[in-house]
Formats: structure tokens, C-alpha cells, sequence
């Protein structure tokens, strides 16, 4: 794994009125780095997110994408970074090659709408509008678009939720391969299969602070090593399995 | 400045591709404009009669009061520019013109004037004008002197129709700005366009102005064919066939959707959602379109709502549009209503700045 730091946070706080949703938060990133944040709803994660892909400031603190500071130059951020957000449309009424050629404009760069959609899957959608599109399809053409200025840092905020198995194994693989080529994710998540299928190192957020960060596999091993036994007798297979070994792996939305 | 353009050109792209847009700002102004255009609604007032009091003695005073005794005539005494408007909204039905040298002594000649499609009610006046002359001549030891004449004029009265059709091309100016802004946006607020929108490096200045821009051209469109319409439909004519009344009007058109665009900027800006934006937007629409003269002169109500109602920001829409395609009335004469409607659009931006909320 390469060692250079793509993303460094330090001391982050966001107060809002009365409520702090990120409490000093400390963590950094390195360059091809699949990196989960997890944590319970309303831990201060999106906050967290969203303050790097410069859409909020936050109270203080500071963070720095490929060194650069984000709440000062968030322009120049916007333009490395690519975001898919959780709650987000596009324009109703334009085609989905409009819509990549249009997002193309602003970030003033030469792109082939075409090859940017099939590299996601939507090959068979250039001229669809954005409305009929299924879940796992939306989905989809919100990476794409975070993908039209080449980012060197892809933000995913929860891409899988709502989603049915094969779609999220589609996202899956749709995601590794981004990172295999070299770019460095960042992903939130609800579901901790995903995290530990995708992320190579993950940190645990909990009432705005980090709780703990390292690889998925170290932390299920000092659980286990302090004397953790699952409730559970682990069996080969779940029920995920049988879904997908009964309705096969292929995607239905079209 | 390309991104913009990039904007509202995708804007009008998803504007045309959406049949529910075109119908509010064409279907619903053309259905009013031809519904009470036909309907000749307004048209059933008394007949009237216009007197031009050239002598302004005592036999004139004398004729008019004979007349006025008539009950069912109903008299305006006013000078000849007044009712050459008058006759063009066809709220005169005729007019009758008294000499500078009327008297009971000498023979004079008193004239009536009214236009073609007034014939009918104008014979009926004729009559009983004349009946009036052979009583007051009758009492007279000179007999006979006095004669009265018709002239018949070309058709220019373009009645109620002339009137309404600046007033909903006004309207529907308002409609589209308030109504077509609010909605658009909103409903990407609601739905996280904007929000996707501010993760990029354009700023928020490129993408209103992209938006200003395309309803600027597609409210230009909107005003353009309902006055054709009104021309084909109802036979209506733009300022006595002067071009410069399309200049006034294309001048009005602009300045007017720069405002009312502006107002529903400011009206989406500071609602969070369409609960908030729809009955705001509707509580600042619903008075105009009935105390800013759209549909009839506005002189019909009470003095305070009057009053109010010449102040709001149709009202000097209402006036330009209608100045401009009735009369043909030069742009310098103007200027007042081009004034207001200017500072109407300098108060709703500042409004607009200092609510203006992206989520």
C-alpha cells in the first residue's frame, strides 16, 4: 500500500446552535485508500463528509484534501473531489448524456459522456431521463457524475442503501474497481458487510467523536482476543446467500 | 458566463420537454383572453354619450341639459383627446360635437360622430338628439336653425378585447415568473439538486443567472404569441399600426419579467419548502390579478383599495402594456411606469439577498 496522505482532519468540530454533531475528530487518509466511516444514525458522519466536500464550514478545526485547505480553498477542493451524496437528484427532463456533458461544463473539462456512463453500467441509458431510473440506476448515474473530472478523491455516502442484493453487489463491484484505478474513496455506511467486503481501514464514529480506526480485520480480532464470543453459532452460509443462490446474481431493473 | 448559458439552455431544453409548462403560461391566459374577449364582458354598460362643448354658453348649457333629461342616455362632457381613448376602449359609444358658434339665433351645424360598429345605438342617439332640437327650436321665433349630422367613422374602437388582451399578456408575465421559478426551484431544493449543485466549483451566482436567463427568453416567447394570438383570434391591432408599440412592449416584457422573476427568486429563496412557497406565492399573485387593472380599469373600486392597487407591482406592468399596444403611446410618455417598475425590482432584490437560503 502506498504511504502518501491524501487526506488529513484535524481537530474537527461542528456546533450547531446547541448541538455539537462532530466533537474533534482527528484522522487521516492515505492515496488508494478504500476508508469506511461507520457509525449510527445522526453520529456525525454525513457532517463530517460534507465538511470535507466543502458544503458546510465547520466551527473549527481544519481539513486538508491532497494539501490543500478545504474551508479556504474550497473551490480548488471541489474541483479534485468527486461526491456522491445521500439525499441528491438531477435534473428531471434532461438525458442522462446531457446530464454528464452538462456537469462536464463545470468543472470545464473535455469529456466522453458515453464512456463515463458505460464504465457504470448505464450503457443501455444515454438518452433515458433521470425520473424513471431505478434505485441501483440512480445510484449508478451519481457516480458517474462524481466521476466526469476525474477525481483524485471519490466521497460515497451510503450508495448501497435502499438498494436489492444484486444491485448492492453490483455497486461492489463497481467500487473496487474505481479504486483499482488508484483512487482514494471514502465511504459511509450503515451496513457492516459492506465495510468489511470493501474498506481497508474503517473508523467508528459515535455522538460526533472517533471511537476507534483500523482495519476491519484487526478490530474483529481484538474483540475476539479480549474474550468476545458471538451469540450466534457462525454457520458456512446466510440468508443473503440463499437470496442470491436462489434468484441469481443478475440485475433486475430494466 | 458559459456555464450559465450551459444552464439556461439546458433550462429551456427541460422547459419544452415538459407539456405542463407550456400549458400554464399559454393555455390559461389564451382560454381567458378569448373566453371574456368573445364574451365581450365589460361591454354591457349603458350607452354613452360623449359631448364636446365647443361654445360653452348658455344655449350650449341649455342643449346639454335638454339631453342629459333623457334618462336612458347616459352623457360625459370632455375634450376631444380624451375621447379619442375613450372611443378606442369603446366606452363612448359616440360622440357629439357642439360649435364654437352655437346659438339659438344663427344656423349651426352640430355634429355626431361614431364609428361603424356603433350604427345602431348611434341612430337611437340621433333620434333623440333631434327630438330635443325640434323642442328647444320650437320655442324659439327663429325655426329651423340648427341641424344635426352623422359622421361615420372607420372602425378603429377595438373594445373590451383591445383592452383585455395587454392585461392578460401581463398576467400571464407575472404567472410565469413568480409560478415557473418557484416551482423549478423548489422542487430542487426539495429534492437535492441544489445541494449536488453546491458540491461543484460553480458558484450559485452562475446557476440563477442561467435561470434568469432562459424564462427572460421564454417569457419574451410567451408575450410575443399571445399578442399574435389576440391579434388572429380577436382582430385586435398593436398601437395603431405603429412599430415602435412592439418595442414598448418587447421594453415591458423584459422589464417586467425581470421583476416578477426576481419575486420568485426571493419567494423560493426563503421557503424551505412548497407548503411555504405556495401560499406565499399565491398571496402575493391573487391581488394583483384583480386590483392592478388586468381585467377592468381599476377606478371601479373603492378609493383605499384603489389606491393600493395602483401601487403594486402589476400596476405599472398593466399601464406600459396597455399604453404601448392600445394607444401606441411614445416611450417618454412612459418613463413614470418604467420608473416604477425599476424600483420595484431594486426593493425585491435586496428582499431576495437577505432571505435567500439554499436549503
Amino acid at each position: 500500500m502506498t504511504s502518501k496522505e491524501i487526506i488529513r482532519v484535524e481537530k474537527l468540530i461542528k456546533k450547531y446552535d446547541d448541538f455539537i454533531a462532530v466533537n474533534g475528530i482527528d484522522f487521516s487518509v492515505n492515496e488508494g485508500e478504500i476508508f469506511g466511516l461507520l457509525g449510527p444514525n445522526g453520529a456525525g458522519k454525513t457532517t463530517t463528509v460534507e465538511i470535507l466536500e466543502g458544503i458546510r464550514t465547520q466551527t473549527s478545526g481544519e481539513a486538508l484534501i491532497n494539501g490543500i485547505n478545504v474551508s479556504k480553498e474550497t473551490k480548488k477542493v471541489k474541483e479534485i473531489i468527486g461526491v456522491q451524496l445521500q439525499q441528491a437528484a438531477f435534473f428531471d427532463k434532461l438525458t442522462l448524456v446531457e446530464i454528464i456533458e452538462m456537469f462536464g461544463v463545470f468543472y470545464s473539462v473535455k469529456i466522453d459522456a458515453k464512456s463515463i456512463l458505460g464504465k457504470v453500467g448505464l450503457q443501455d441509458k444515454f438518452g433515458s431521463f433521470y425520473k424513471p431510473l431505478s434505485g441501483g440506476q440512480k445510484q449508478r448515474l451519481s457516480i458517474a457524475v462524481a466521476l466526469v473530472n476525474e477525481p483524485k478523491v471519490l466521497f460515497l455516502d451510503e450508495p448501497t442503501t435502499g438498494l436489492d442484493p444484486q444491485a448492492r453487489r453490483n455497486m461492489w463491484e463497481l467500487i473496487k474497481n474505481i479504486r483499482s484505478e488508484g483512487k482514494t474513496i471514502i465511504l459511509t455506511t450503515h451496513y457492516m458487510e459492506e465495510a468489511e467486503e470493501l474498506c481497508d481501514r474503517v473508523a467508528i464514529i459515535d455522538t460526533g467523536k472517533i471511537i476507534t480506526i483500523d482495519t476491519p480485520n484487526n478490530l474483529i480480532l481484538e474483540l475476539l482476543n479480549s474474550g468476545f464470543k458471538g451469540e450466534h453459532k457462525i454457520k458456512e452460509a446466510n440468508l443473503e446467500d440463499v437470496f442470491l443462490n436462489l434468484t441469481g446474481k443478475n440485475l433486475r431493473e430494466n | 458566463m458559459k456555464i450559465s448559458l450551459i444552464i439556461a439552455i439546458a433550462t429551456m431544453k427541460m422547459y419544452f420537454r415538459r407539456s405542463q409548462s407550456l400549458f400554464w403560461s399559454l393555455f390559461f391566459p389564451v382560454v381567458l383572453m378569448i373566453g371574456l374577449g368573445f364574451y365581450g364582458f365589460g361591454e354591457f354598460s349603458p350607452s354613452k354619450l360623449g359631448i364636446i362643448d365647443g361654445a360653452k354658453n348658455q344655449y350650449s348649457k341649455e342643449l346639454i341639459k335638454a339631453i342629459s333629461e333623457k334618462k336612458y342616455i347616459e352623457i360625459e362632457i370632455n375634450t376631444r383627446e380624451k375621447f379619442d381613448k375613450k372611443v378606442l376602449e369603446g366606452k363612448i359609444d359616440s360622440v357629439l360635437v357642439i360649435p364654437d358658434n352655437y346659438n339659438h339665433n344663427n344656423e349651426v351645424k352640430i355634429i355626431l360622430e361614431f364609428e361603424e360598429s356603433k350604427e345602431i345605438i348611434s341612430h337611437s342617439f340621433e333620434d333623440t338628439i333631434n327630438s330635443v332640437i325640434e323642442t328647444i327650436d320650437s320655442e324659439n321665433v327663429n325655426n329651423n336653425t340648427q341641424k344635426l349630422s352623422s359622421k361615420i367613422q372607420n372602425n378603429s374602437n377595438q373594445g373590451y378585447k383591445g383592452f383585455l388582451v395587454p392585461g392578460i399578456v401581463s398576467l400571464a408575465i407575472m404567472q410565469s415568473g413568480i409560478l415557473g421559478v418557484v416551482f423549478t426551484l423548489i422542487s430542487y431544493k426539495t429534492q437535492g439538486v441544489l445541494r449536488r449543485l453546491q458540491a461543484t466549483p460553480i458558484s450559485s451566482a452562475h446557476f440563477l443567472i442561467g435561470q434568469l436567463a432562459s424564462r427572460l427568453v421564454i417569457i419574451t416567447i410567451q408575450t410575443i404569441l399571445l399578442f399574435i394570438i389576440g391579434i388572429l383570434v380577436l382582430n385586435i391591432n398593436i398601437g395603431q399600426g405603429s412599430i415602435l408599440a412592439w418595442v414598448n412592449i418587447l421594453i415591458f416584457s423584459l422589464l417586467g419579467s425581470i421583476l416578477f422573476l426576481i419575486i420568485g427568486l426571493a419567494i423560493s429563496g426563503a421557503s424551505p419548502n412548497e407548503d411555504y412557497a405556495a401560499p406565499i406565492a399565491n398571496l402575493i399573485t391573487f391581488p394583483m390579478m384583480f386590483l392592478s387593472g388586468v381585467f377592468f380599469e381599476n377606478d371601479v373600486l373603492p378609493y383605499w383599495i384603489k389606491i393600493i392597487g395602483q401601487n403594486l407591482p402589476l400596476s405599472p406592468l398593466v399601464t406600459g402594456m396597455r399604453e404601448s399596444s392600445l394607444y401606441g403611446t411614445n416611450t417618454l410618455e412612459l418613463l413614470p411606469e418604467v420608473g416604477v417598475i425599476i424600483l420595484w425590482i431594486i426593493v425585491c432584490f435586496i428582499i431576495g439577498i437577505k432571505t435567500f437560503k439554499w436549503e
